[in-house]
């Protein structure tokens, strides 16, 4: 069951991924596309790992 | 202009020697009492001079490398692939470290002192200091070490000595406890248990000299088993072979039995404190290197982005294991069987890799 409290907990993770994605971006920019890809996938895992966290393991 | 940090050789140390040793107050002495039985002390003899000897190996190939860390090297060797692949080993073995010891710490805390809170609030702390250090530096974290690794070191030798009047030299007989066989050959790959070492050959930009470097390694494995054997010998004259493998946090343990008179009795507050500070520095020194690596493998001009990132997925990461003894079962017949590869083979394969693609291009040099 999703809380009030998980909503909250995943719009910030949202917002960090977000800003993490906005460094990837400037970064492949920069022709960095290899250290680019890495933050995309630093910016995914930020979301998906807590929420799995949160909705299986009810931690 | 970028200011560079460069620090001393007692910072270095007391980093190095915080990394190895944290893991007396989590599972050392007992893992040690289970491979070596009552020869423990025996086994971490063994392994300490294992880890001298890989270290002199490692220093004496590090020479022409001054001021160089271990990626500077693997892309030496390898060029990008080699870098890329030793960046992620470091990031792997720290990532490691930093959950792992995250959820431990996290655990014991929680079944010691903070019995009603929930796992996720005691980490919540745990994930704000490992922040809080990432986001202040390595000089930052390399003076807080230099400040309170002595006070760590005083409490916990104050423990041992506390102690004294339970230990009982009956209990290391048999002097080869468990065998030689299993100390010295099936105990040999626990020399992993000095993995920490590898965070060492990350610093050289930090410290400039090769003989800064040498000195610091010397200094911090000789500290540092000093410290474990005190740790196995104690453990295992105080509490008898087998009796002894049923204590969860072995140092705990022995803090409890402390009684000097009327006035000095429960000093496992102390052991509370020791215990916690060298938890704290020792996941945010982790912390740092899984950033610094990340930094510098993909070539990324900044880590700061990267910190809230990390630390939301350290702390997700460590929450994955059911139990924590799911974690030091892991921790100890994975990590600890294997990372030896990782912080002594690894190393020495790469720098030989360099020394030898800088000879070849030597020649070219002098053939043009």
């Amino acid at each position: 069951m999703i809380s009030t409290g998980h909503i909250v907990i995943i719009a910030l993770l949202v917002w960090v991924a977000f800003y993490t994605i906005s460094y990837g971006v400037w970064t492949w920019r920069k022709d960095n596309r290899l250290g680019a890809i890495m933050i995309f996938l630093v910016a995914v895992l930020t979301v998906v790992l807590p929420v799995y966290i949160l909705i299986f393991r009810e931690v | 202009m970028k200011k560079k940090t460069i620090f001393g050789n007692w910072e270095a140390s007391a980093i190095i020697i915080n990394l190895i040793c944290t893991k007396i107050f989590l599972n050392f002495p007992r893992m040690a009492a289970e491979t070596g039985g009552t020869a423990a002390w025996l086994f971490t003899i063994f392994i300490a001079a294992l880890a001298f000897l890989g270290f002199t190996v490692i220093q004496i190939l590090y020479k022409p490398f001054e001021g160089k860390d271990l990626l500077d090297i693997a892309e030496l060797a390898a060029g990008n692939p080699g870098r890329v692949l030793a960046g992620l080993v470091i990031i792997l073995g720290a990532g490691w470290c930093a959950t792992a010891y995250m959820r431990v710490f996290s655990e014991n805390m929680k079944l010691i002192s903070l019995t009603t809170s929930p796992l996720s609030f005691v980490e919540l702390f745990f994930t704000a200091c490992l922040a809080a250090g990432a986001y202040l530096g390595m000089e930052a974290l390399s003076r807080l070490h230099a400040f309170s690794v002595p006070f760590i070191a005083s409490g916990y030798l104050l423990i041992m000595v506390g102690v004294v009047n339970y230990i009982d030299l009956g209990n290391l007989l048999p002097i080869l406890g468990n065998g030689a066989k299993e100390i010295f050959i099936s105990g040999a790959p626990k020399v992993s248990v000095f993995f920490e070492i590898l965070f060492l050959f990350l610093l050289p930009p930090f410290l400039k000299k090769h003989d800064n470097m040498k000195t610091t390694g010397y200094w911090s494995l000789g500290l540092s088993a000093f410290f474990l054997v005190i740790s196995s010998l104690v453990f295992t004259s105080v509490f008898p072979y087998p009796s002894s493998l049923e204590r969860i946090i072995p140092i705990f343990h022995i803090a409890r039995l402390i009684k000097l008179g009327r006035f000095f009795q429960r000093l496992e507050s102390i052991f509370l404190f020791i215990w916690a500070a060298a938890a704290l520095l020792y996941i945010s020194v982790c912390f740092y290197f899984i950033l610094f690596a990340f930094q510098k493998t993909f070539r990324l001009d900044y880590y700061k982005p990267l910190i809230v990132p990390f630390a939301i997925i350290i702390m997700s990461i460590s929450f994955i294991p059911t139990d924590f003894s799911e974690v030091i079962t892991y921790e100890v017949s994975l990590f600890r069987k294997w990372s030896w590869i990782a912080a002594f083979a690894m190393p020495i394969l790469l720098l030989v890799l360099a020394r030898l693609r800088n000879k070849g291009a030597v020649r070219k040099g002098r053939a043009a």
